[in-house]
């Protein structure tokens, strides 16, 4: 006769098989990772999650071109492209990732949570406006309860950057809060442009600008004006044992390397690397090279706004750890030296 | 044979099904308070001749008349009990399935006239319940009470008695030859039971295996009726003796 | 299923065997809150959001849309069915279409949704719609084909309009379809709504269980982002035992035609 197990024996088995599944798959014992980089065992892969838009094109340049791997000899460089900085976070937490590119805001409020992760290089300085198909809307005062806001997700840079103009200009950072709508960029878009319920949509670069090519569209406000000034809108992260770690810091190291590169071939408008970048982004060659001569799309390592933003989010209760310092926020590059 | 001027008459009825000729002409009549017992072997045609009496099945040729008047649509009046099991409501007491059709029609003492057709057929305990709670032979008394509760003027019922036991089998056909007399029914009794026949009818139609009528007997017993006595034992045995031929075989 | 003292305590032995197993992981594991907080700091999270009146003020939200996208497809569904009842044709074009969009997940269709409604409340009621619409349409038209033969010889017996047979005839004996039905659409719809408002965000001050859920995770607030996962599954399996179970105990069990 066979073995039967009894029905109620066999649905608890199954629960508790499924949950040491989720617990294994959430990696969640990272110390015996055997990625994590250690004294003698040569680093086989780094894992390195990109979104996507112009603002990350010397990542992209640097994937393209294999600029890391030849600089990695040995080292298997994976690249991963993932849709928004939550599921960047979501990855890093479960050991899955190394390094990720966002804005500066969805990092701060990850270490605010008390993520041990740090910035090691900026990426971008990039034109942010929102922008509406409204005429009768020429400013955040003309935007009235039922107008919706669409960005990419709250605690988003440009969340931010809408809290901070208006609170300056009404003293209230949340007082487009129950207007927002999620939407990521190409959607908002549609949205936007299609007339579809989108009274402004709050872009980032190539979306500005085709937003702002198209009839009818206006700014009403930029990321700069509501910054107050000159902010990095996406920066290099690395996970906690990386930037421990000496190994890890030799691959970030490499890789500020590689992104300079990479920035500096944009820069003189190599043929080959600009012809590539307009296939990945399907534009036409001259399209990519108007986007790219816009004076305020600038690649560059330097961090910029990070103080500011510390700031302002925990002045807007969107931190709350009193202990973040910004030294313990980035590994400096002699750090990285 | 068949007087089209009865309360119901099919005339020359021919029906085939595909190439199967089921009936190929064939004529009866039920006069107002007459059972006309309709007796044949499993199979004949006996169903499809009475759904066509009802108009609820279209013959290939042939018509049906209801006091004379030739008809092709159903009415209410003349009231069919179906041989098939599910012919009441699932969802409805057996109270409510025998005051659905006085509903319908507006009868305003409806909820009095089913507790009293239910007592008439034994199921007054049961008003309230759910047909899956009933046996096959109360649910069979329910639709009979649905159809004796409309007090139709013409009342045609396909094997109805079929799966009640024997003893409330003949309160029920007492009942029924009374309701005829009471409210002057005409009644189309299917059934291939000769002795439910003898007890019940003023007149058998006999049909055989091909579906054709081969004989019709007048009852000449008194009502009570005792289906053993000589006389109807005699015509018991010549019902018998006739379904027992065979002449398509 | 009906709530007896024997499956309410298999319940609370279900919960406490998770609860158990979900600390003890913790503690073997020595997993970081932000992975999978305590137990305890989720159940205070989700005291916060009930006592705030958050979580059922953003419940409330979305049961109107639910319930407005449900009625909508049932509607639309009937009066297909209707259709489909007036001509063959129709009926198996219906059917093809059905075969083709049942299969779709409401959430796939959102782009073209957004193109054609735009964003906010009335684009999470058409993807509920759609979620309602198929699985309603299909169950009625095989309830509809499966009402007894005897019934339309009643029906004709006692002369009654298409109407009223539909009505008084055809809707009851349709019932087991027509919950099997809901219950899909039910199932769907929370789970097409959750994606919906998970994506597009507070339409006037609201934005649903879904929106509850995503403000959570991009804040990292991942006890509150369990509390609401709770909520989800609670209120899930509530509506499909509670409501579905005390539809289903007075009707179609009570009148046996439970299968
Ligand atoms: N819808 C149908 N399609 C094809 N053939 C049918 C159909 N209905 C009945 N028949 C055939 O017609 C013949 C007569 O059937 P009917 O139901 O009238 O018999 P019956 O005399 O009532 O038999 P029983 O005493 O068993 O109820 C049978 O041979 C049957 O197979
Ligand atoms: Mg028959």
């Amino acid at each position: 006769m066979p073995f039967k197990i009894p029905n109620r024996l066999r649905t608890g088995g199954v629960f508790v098989l499924s949950l040491v599944i989720a617990l294994t798959l959430t990696d969640c014992s990272r110390r015996e990772s055997p990625n994590a980089p250690s004294a003698d065992a040569p680093l086989s892969t780094v894992r390195i999650a990109e979104q996507f838009g112009l603002a990350y094109a010397p990542l992209a340049v640097v994937r393209s071109r294999g600029l890391l791997e030849a600089r990695l000899p040995g080292t298997e460089v994976e690249w991963i492209q993932l849709g928004n900085a939550s599921a960047i976070r979501e990855a890093m937490l479960a050991g899955r990732l190394d390094i990720g590119f966002m804005g500066i805001p969805p990092f701060l409020i990850g270490a605010d949570k008390g993520m041990r992760w740090r910035v090691f290089t900026g990426l971008s300085r990039a034109p942010l406006a929102l922008i509406t198909t409204d005429p009768a809307v020429r400013s955040l005062a003309d935007l009235t309860p039922e107008h919706r806001i669409a960005l990419p997700q709250p605690g988003s840079i440009q969340h931010i950057l809408l809290s901070m103009a208006s609170q300056r200009e009404f003293g209230d950072p949340n007082r487009f809060d129950n207007q927002l709508l999620t939407l990521a960029h190409p959607d908002a878009m549609t949205a936007l442009l299609s007339g579809a319920g989108v009274t402004a949509h709050f872009a980032s670069p190539p979306y500005v600008y085709e937003e702002l090519a198209a009839d009818g569209t206006q700014s009403i406000l930029s990321g700069r004006e509501a910054f107050g000034g000159l902010f990095t809108f996406i920066v290099g992260v690395a996970s906690p044992d990386f930037g421990d770690d000496t190994r890890g810091r030799a691959v970030l190291q490499a890789l500020g390397v590689s992104l300079a590169e990479a920035m500096a071939l944009i820069q003189q408008r190599d043929s080959t690397v600009v012809a590539e970048l307009a296939g990945q982004y399907g534009v036409p060659v001259g399209t990519l090279q108007i986007y790219l001569d816009n004076p305020e799309l600038i690649y560059t390592s330097r961090i910029e706004g990070l103080g500011r933003f510390l700031e302002v989010m925990t002045e807007f209760g969107y931190l709350t750890n009193q202990g973040l310092r910004l030294e313990n926020l980035v590994l400096s590059e002699e750090v990285l030296r | 044979m068949a007087d089209s001027a009865e309360a119901l008459s099919v005339l020359n009825i021919v029906k085939r099904y595909g190439d199967h000729l089921v009936l190929p002409g064939v004529s009866l009549s039920v006069g107002a308070r007459e059972i006309v017992c309709l007796l044949g072997p499993s199979g004949c045609g006996k169903s499809t001749l009475a759904k066509i009496a009802a108009s609820l099945l279209e013959p290939d040729d042939g018509t049906v008349r209801v006091n004379g008047v030739p008809v092709t649509a159903p009415d209410a009046n003349r009231f069919m009990i179906f041989q098939e099991q599910d012919q009441i409501f699932p969802w409805k007491t057996a109270l409510g399935n025998v005051t659905f059709p006085l509903r319908l029609d507006g009868v305003p003492d409806w909820r009095a006239r089913g507790i009293e057709t239910l007592r008439e057929v034994g199921l007054e305990a049961a008003a309230e319940k759910y047909p899956h709670q009933l046996s096959g032979g109360m649910r069979q008394r329910v639709a009979l009470a649905r159809a004796f509760a409309m007090r139709p003027s013409v009342l045609i019922m396909d094997e109805p008695f079929a799966s009640v036991d024997a003893s409330l089998r003949f309160d029920l056909q007492d009942l029924l030859v009374r309701l005829v007399a009471e409210h002057s029914q005409a009644v189309l009794f299917v059934t291939h039971e000769i002795d439910e026949s003898i007890r019940l009818a003023e007149r058998i139609v006999v049909m055989s295996d091909d579906g054709a009528v081969t004989g019709e007997h007048t009852v000449p017993i008194d009502r009570p009726r005792d289906a053993r006595s000589p006389v109807g034992s005699r015509l018991a045995h010549a019902l018998f003796e006739q379904l027992s031929e065979h002449p398509s075989r | 299923m009906k709530t007896t003292p024997r499956s309410f305590l298999r319940f609370a032995l279900v919960l406490l065997a998770i609860v158990i197993l979900w600390e003890g992981g913790r503690a073997v594991f020595n997993v970081s809150p932000l992975v999978m907080p305590g137990v305890l700091s989720v159940l205070s999270s989700l005291g916060t959001a009930l006592a705030s009146g958050e979580i059922l003020h953003q419940l409330a939200f979305s049961f109107s849309l639910i319930g407005m996208g449900i009625g909508i497809g049932a509607g639309l569904a009937v009066l297909a069915l209707i259709i489909g009842a007036q001509s063959r044709v129709a009926a198996e074009v219906m059917g093809t279409v059905a075969s083709l969009f049942h299969p779709l997940p409401g959430i796939a269709l959102l782009p073209v949704v957004i193109l054609w409604f735009g964003v906010g409340k009335m684009a999470i009621v058409v993807i509920i719609v759609h979620s309602v619409f198929w699985p309603l349409l299909t169950n009625l038209q095989a309830g509809y084909r499966s009402v007894s033969p005897t019934y339309h010889l009643v029906g004709r017996n006692l002369e009654m309009s298409p109407t009223s047979f539909a009505v008084r005839i055809a809707a009851p004996a349709t019932v087991p379809y027509i919950l099997a039905g809901l219950r899909i659409a039910w199932a769907r719809s929370w789970r097409a709504l959750i994606s919906a408002e998970m994506i597009f965000g507070a339409v006037a001050a609201h934005g649903g269980i879904g929106w509850f859920l995503h403000t959570r995770r991009v804040f990292m607030d991942t006890a509150g982002l369990f509390a609401g996962i709770l909520v989800v599954m609670l209120v899930g399996s509530l509506v499909e035992r509670v409501v579905f179970g005390f539809v289903e105990r007075s009707t179609i069990d009570r009148w046996g035609m439970n299968g």
